[in-house]
């Protein structure tokens, strides 16, 4: 299948600048009982200066595809597919050597884990930490470096950066761990910004304010975000388009007005209605529940994935694996029969 | 008399130091918290994490001893009773715990794990145990095989199932749930809630829900109380509370949970800040360093629970203070 570029509806989607592109990205893991894939085929392009949602529940492999897209995962069980492929502006990351990525890494695309809490060494200042990336990248000497840091410290607006400095991170509380995190994966200006979970490990207010930083800092810089989360929330308040995944697959890409207003695939609207709703008179109902679990990575239906859980499921459905199809303009949906309105 | 009722409790935790490990401060995690739960109501509790919500949940059925204050269960004073008095009641009373994956002995069969209960409290007799246990898994939608599983072989939300069919195994009146769905998925969760809403009816159980999520709070319970640094800063009826809620905190909270409407962007409310340690919190209003319309006396003073409708208590000078002086006799 091809991935959507431009043919949208809207003036601005036709001048937009491809930051990312994946290409059939297929990651397998070898184990015990045989070769796992968690995810297969999957494709999406990121632009510049918009922020991607990727969303789906625990196990649906967006964690894999984002770990893919960095090769940060162990090398000696991990198999790509032949055709996979990662484009950042002409090249195929896929085919870069370990010196090559590591050149990439941190400079051009920077990550942001899920938890802060973690992803800081215990035994190094945070002033050390952020420094890490602008030693390898770039030329600065070491007082600009010192200076760009406390800069970044004061952009995650963290109080008095030029103390913060020597800190280290068990000083720090949740909220400040998660911006110094985000500054570090800033400090060299990444063109493609990729945030794993990056709000869930935190509380409502804290979240509500890193979202807004993230926010503001792709308005500043231009960064390309690639959100991926379970908080279907924190999509509809952040992202522009969105890339729900269910069993290591792409069931339905669209525009966050389309996704959350009309969505086509059974999966989305399953999903979309399972969230307890605002209001009067949706209280104390029952929930709408999907049924069933996700059929294991191990033992993959060949058909529609999704067929055993699905409400509008018909015959066609168990035998013939549906393509991953473009409607129109920045909409796709992997169903034989999608909804529309 | 309310079915539940907690008077004042304190809960402190010492944190020791130097080299005579004596005790150098405190950890104020429940501090003077009073409310009540009536027979059949679901009483939402609501805060950020380390506002001393699970804490209050502990001491409620003395899983921690409180420091001061007493709970009274069913007209029962529990504080004060013998390990062998509270058995009884411990029996009325039980606790949903929040990680699905840490709460289960991984030693322990479905089975196992649910006789042993059930013996323990001798809820039937033990010839019956067998056909009870496939009933418990029933009522909680678990196959009847799956008795003889272990936890690793059931998934998050199954775990959560037989959490659930623990704690309904004594026949409880009384259920705290502690976050029972914050670690599970959407579709899973809502599972798990309608489950609860379901037995919820079925044994007239009495629920106090702990949990940080609004959304979830607002759908399954019929009033709730919002907690902030040990203390109960507002308690008001589910039914309205985005048009209800007066308390600053409340506000924050409702504005920075992020809604799914993509058209209804209204930038999300900040809060700056961050919260106060437990262990030095300041002696006015504990919101006052966050609070973006503190007085003078919220610096000083701590504000009292003070009765603003039916269902509704708020504890914030700015909100009750310059409309009516009169009311603060009627603090809880």
């Amino acid at each position: 299948m091809s991935t959507t570029t431009t043919q949208s509806s809207e003036a601005k989607t036709t001048t937009r600048e491809l930051a990312l592109s994946v290409q059939n990205l297929t990651t397998s893991f070898r184990s015990d009982r045989g070769l796992v894939t968690a995810v297969s085929n999957v494709s999406f392009d990121l632009f510049k200066g918009e922020a991607l949602g990727l969303v789906g529940e625990s196990g649906c492999g967006k964690s894999v595809t984002s770990k893919s897209l960095m090769r940060l995962l162990p090398e000696h069980v991990t198999r790509y597919g032949s055709d996979s492929k990662v484009m950042l502006g002409s090249d195929n990351v896929m085919k870069y050597s370990n010196r090559e990525m590591r050149k990439i890494r941190g400079n051009r695309i920077a990550m942001i884990f899920q938890e802060p809490m973690t992803a800081l060494n215990p035994v190094f200042t945070i002033g050390w930490q952020l420094d890490e990336a602008l030693r390898h990248h770039t030329k600065l000497n070491r007082a600009d470096r010192r200076k760009r840091v406390v800069e970044l410290l004061d952009m995650v607006e963290i109080p008095n950066p030029d103390k913060r400095y020597g800190e280290y991170p068990h000083q720090l509380s949740g909220g400040m761990r998660q911006r110094v995190v985000i500054a570090m994966a800033l400090a060299c200006e990444p063109e493609i910004l990729i945030a794993d979970e990056p709000t869930t490990a935190l509380d409502v207010t804290i979240q509500a304010q890193i979202l807004r930083l993230m926010n503001d800092l792709r308005e500043r810089t231009g960064t390309a975000i690639l959100l991926i989360t379970h908080d279907l929330g924190v999509v509809a308040q952040t992202c522009d388009r969105v890339v729900v995944m269910y069993a290591g697959q792409v069931v339905e890409q669209a525009s966050v007005g389309d996704l959350f207003h009309n969505p086509s695939h059974p999966y989305t609207r399953a999903l979309l209605q399972s969230i307890p709703r605002s209001g009067k008179k949706e209280k104390g109902k029952r929930l709408a529940t999907i049924d069933g679990i996700v059929p294991s990575l191990l033992d993959m239906p060949k058909a529609c994935r999704f067929a055993e859980r699905c409400d509008c499921r018909q015959p066609q459905c168990d035998v013939e694996m549906p393509e991953l199809v473009n409607f129109s303009g920045d909409r796709s949906v992997r169903c034989h029969f999608p909804v529309h309105k | 008399m309310s079915f539940v009722e907690v008077n004042n409790l304190v809960k402190h935790f010492p944190i020791r130091g130097g080299i005579l490990n004596r005790v150098i401060a405190q950890v104020q995690a429940v501090s003077d918290v009073s409310l009540r739960i009536e027979k059949g109501e679901t009483l939402g509790v609501i805060g950020e994490s380390g506002c001393g919500k699970s804490t209050l949940g502990k001491t409620m059925i003395r899983l921690i001893e409180p420091t001061s204050g007493d709970v009274r269960f069913d007209g029962v004073e529990i504080t004060g009773l013998s390990h062998a008095e509270l058995m009884p009641i411990r029996q009325r009373m039980q606790f949903i715990f929040q990680d699905p994956y840490s709460s289960l002995n991984p030693r322990m069969t479905a089975q196992q794990m649910l006789a042993e209960v059930i013996r323990f409290h001798d809820v039937v007799p033990a010839k019956e145990t067998d056909k009870y246990i496939e009933e418990l898994l029933e009522t909680v939608q678990l196959r009847k095989d799956s008795k003889n599983r272990y936890p690793h072989e059931f998934s998050g939300g199954q775990r959560q199932r037989l959490n659930i069919a623990r704690a309904l195994a004594v026949k409880p009146d009384f259920i705290i749930a502690d976050e029972p769905v914050s670690a599970l998925d959407v579709s899973v969760q809502a599972q798990i809630l309608n489950l609860l809403m379901d037995l919820r009816e079925k044994f007239g159980l009495t629920i106090m829900f702990i949990s940080h999520d609004l959304k979830v709070v607002e759908h399954f319970c019929d009033r709730m109380v919002v907690m902030y640094l040990g203390t109960i800063v507002e308690r008001l009826s589910c039914d309205d509370i985005y048009n209800q809620a007066q308390h600053p905190y409340t506000k924050a909270l409702l504005k920075s949970n992020p809604i799914n409407d993509p058209d209804d962007r209204e930038t999300l409310y900040i809060l700056e800040g961050e919260v106060p340690s437990p262990s030095n919190p300041p002696p006015g209003c504990p919101f006052v360093t966050r609070c973006d319309i503190a007085e003078e006396r919220c610096k000083s003073e701590r504000p009292p629970l003070v009765q603003l409708g039916d269902e509704h208590q708020i504890a914030c000078w700015a909100v009750t203070h310059p409309a009516n002086a009169s009311t603060s006799s009627d603090a809880l």
